[in-house]
């Protein structure tokens, strides 16, 4: 086993360090890094507005969802990339938290499955945070137990 | 046209879109009869309720929907196919390893050698050493699991289902490490408000939120059952009711 970076992969961690460094909302850092599990709150600020901001800004510079296609608003970075990426973001990677259904789920299943018209209309105002998206399925990983969402008819309604 | 509700969904309550699995044909087996659409959080019938959590905080919902009524066109694979479309969904987030998971041994390292016990320096109380020392090793064996899946990326392959270990050990210990943190502290462990508890109550958040990380994303059990059945190719758990249609599946102890 190797842990170190490849030239490529170190490369790509200087790019991604120096942005952040530039860019990202020091002022929060502290208590980003303070917070723990059960507890991701600011004083004097409202972290969703602190959220979407930070999301917008890596947005338009190239470094949100970095894992997508750049068609749709991504990055087409690979994933050791995004590892690397994730590494070097720290604590402000927890402002992403309130993202990473829509992230994660909702628009890797909508390019998955959805036609090419939708997927033009509906995935690039995620990754700026224009938009954000829920998850009405059964919690990850895939276990067969009772359905999630919306059972029909409706006096079978279940919890998931 | 949808009706029904759905418990746990996470950010509902900021989000404007939502993929929903519904259930389109209750007369075949329970993962047979599932469609999966896209809709507008803000559609007629949608309702979010929030859920106030044992921490205070409301991050969750539960989400009613009456009479939706969602378009064909926003439908995601194939009527009755939705089974297929959420392993998409899952699939994807199981590839969001990333940093490595939260263990709480951090925050109790420092918290200990910051605090000062009866006979001294919590830091230099044996049955302190002895409880982080154990800690520190299960934690040194997380970051290293999840260092060879990184690897693993790195090299271009996928990780596979070997990586559910990391959530499974690391929902007990967060419990166990806050449990612990809360007990060094004594009677000021039961705190009447965060002002008031050593380190501003984090501990006391973090054994609030800790059962949630051994229910989300697969509960302890189905992490197991991955584990027994993927990883070391035990025989499959008994899943009685894997082949008899939804609506034959008793829900009373007796017809």
């Amino acid at each position: 086993m190797n842990f170190d970076d490849t030239a490529q992969e170190a490369a790509f961690r200087a790019e991604a360090k120096a942005w952040i460094g530039a860019n990202a909302p020091k002022q929060y850092e502290d208590e980003l890094r303070k917070a723990s599990l059960g507890r991701v709150a600011l004083k004097g600020a409202n972290i969703l507005e602190v959220a979407k901001a930070w999301q917008k800004k890596k947005a338009d510079a190239g470094w949100a969802c970095l894992h997508w296609p750049k068609e749709y608003g991504g990055r087409g970075a690979s994933p050791i990339e995004r590892v690397i990426w994730q590494q070097e973001e720290g604590p402000f990677g927890r402002l992403s938290s309130m993202f990473i259904i829509g992230h994660g789920m909702c628009g890797p299943t909508m390019m998955a499955f959805a036609g090419e018209e939708q997927k033009r209309k509906y995935l690039p105002p995620l990754p700026p945070a224009r938009r954000s998206g829920a998850s009405c399925s059964p919690s990850p990983p895939a276990a067969p137990t009772s359905p999630a969402c919306a059972p029909v008819p409706r006096s079978t309604a279940t919890n998931g | 046209m949808i009706n029904g509700q759905k418990i746990w969904t996470s950010g509902a309550h900021y989000s404007d879109y939502g993929i929903l699995l519904t259930r389109t044909d209750p007369t075949v087996a329970k993962h047979k009869g599932l469609t999966m659409f896209f809709l507008d959080m803000k559609s007629p019938g949608v309702e979010v309720r929030p859920i106030k959590q044992a921490s205070g905080a409301s991050d969750f919902n539960e989400v009613y929907f009456t009479d939706v009524r969602i378009p064909d066109s926003q439908r995601l694979g194939n009527v009755n196919d939705g089974w297929n479309v959420s392993l998409t969904t899952l699939m994807n987030e199981r590839m969001s390893i990333g940093a490595g998971v939260a263990t709480g041994f951090p925050e109790l390292f420092d918290f200990c050698n910051s605090l000062m016990l009866e006979d001294g320096p919590a830091i230099e109380n044996r049955a302190v050493r002895s409880k982080l020392a154990s800690w520190a090793v299960k934690a040194s064996g997380l970051k290293y699991t999840s260092m060879r899946a990184i690897s693993a990326l790195s090299r271009g392959e996928r990780p596979g289902p070997e990586n559910s270990i990391g959530k499974l050990v690391a929902g007990s210990m967060i419990q166990d490490v806050a449990t612990y943190a809360l007990d060094l502290q004594g009677a000021a462990g039961a705190l009447s408000g965060p002002e008031d508890a050593e380190v501003a109550g984090k501990f006391q958040a973090m054994l609030l939120r800790a059962p949630g990380t051994r229910v989300e994303g697969g509960t302890d059990e189905i992490m197991r059952n991955i584990i027994a059945e993927r990883v070391l190719g035990l025989p499959g758990d008994i899943r009685v009711d894997k082949d008899v249609p939804f609506n034959k599946i008793p829900t009373k102890g007796r017809a």
